[in-house]
């Protein structure tokens, strides 16, 4: 998996690419564990390029999610396609999570 | 055409093992979506049996057998551990389960297949989906 971090105002963009299996969840945890260190509040995951998602991948989200959440910000996701949309939604995780149709929304709303 | 393959219980080889298995089970022309739900469900009972099943030891291995059978592709994942009970399984979408980082893998097999069942007490997960 490729991870990319772009800021865009106070928003820190990830934008991943390749698939969110077992190993590439370790890879997003490192990643975010380190923008969370730099002081991001705001972070939004951008799945546009992202054509598979694990228990794996939901678990880290989650962890994500809870982390940013005791430090007072915010975690969001966009450009989900439709097979992953629906394990957020049987999962009950966009309960927990925000999803966006696209990034431009996501930055104009989160 | 019948698949039967088998890997050591080494959860970095469980990527490779499964993109392996879903170019086999390509020559059936799976539709995108069932494509999906097949490599979810390969993905999430393979887990299962490397960490759960064998508790990640290396010497014991899952072996998955996949066939089709008539107008449905049937999988089953078996690992060499102590087995499980299957029938008190936590539900991963209540309230005080929502935001746990395990547990879902079962819930999210059972929501993309068609039918699951567990034999040999748990250490064998059957999964089918019509094609």
């Amino acid at each position: 998996m490729k991870i990319l971090v772009e800021k865009a105002d106070e928003i820190t963009v990830v934008i991943l690419e390749g698939e969110l299996n077992v190993d590439d969840s370790i890879l997003l945890r490192n990643s975010f564990l380190k923008v969370l260190k730099e002081g991001a509040k705001e972070v939004m995951v951008d799945f546009e390029k992202v054509s598979f998602v694990g228990s794996a991948g939901l678990a880290t989200l989650i962890e994500m999610m809870q982390l940013l959440r005791k430090a007072g910000g915010k975690l969001g996701c966009c450009n989900i396609n439709n097979n992953i949309r629906g394990l957020f939604e049987i999962t009950k995780i966009h309960k927990l999570i925000t999803i966006y149709d696209n990034r431009s929304l996501a930055l104009k709303s989160f | 055409m019948h698949i039967l393959e088998t890997m050591p219980s080494r959860p970095e080889l469980i990527d490779d093992f499964v993109a392996s298995l879903l170019v086999k089970i390509d020559q059936w022309s799976v539709d995108e979506h069932t494509a999906f739900n097949i490599k979810l469900s390969l993905h999430e009972a393979i887990i299962n049996a490397v960490k759960h099943g064998n508790q990640l030891d290396p010497d014991l291995s899952v072996q998955v057998d996949i066939a089709k059978q008539g107008g449905q592709l049937v999988i089953q994942v078996n690992d060499q551990g102590a087995g499980f009970d299957f029938t008190s399984i936590p539900d991963p979408i209540t309230p005080e389960n929502l935001e746990k980082l395990n547990g879902r893998g079962l819930f999210l097999i059972q929501n993309a297949m068609d039918r699951v069942e567990f034999t040999d007490q748990g250490r064998t997960i059957k999964m089918m989906k019509f094609l």
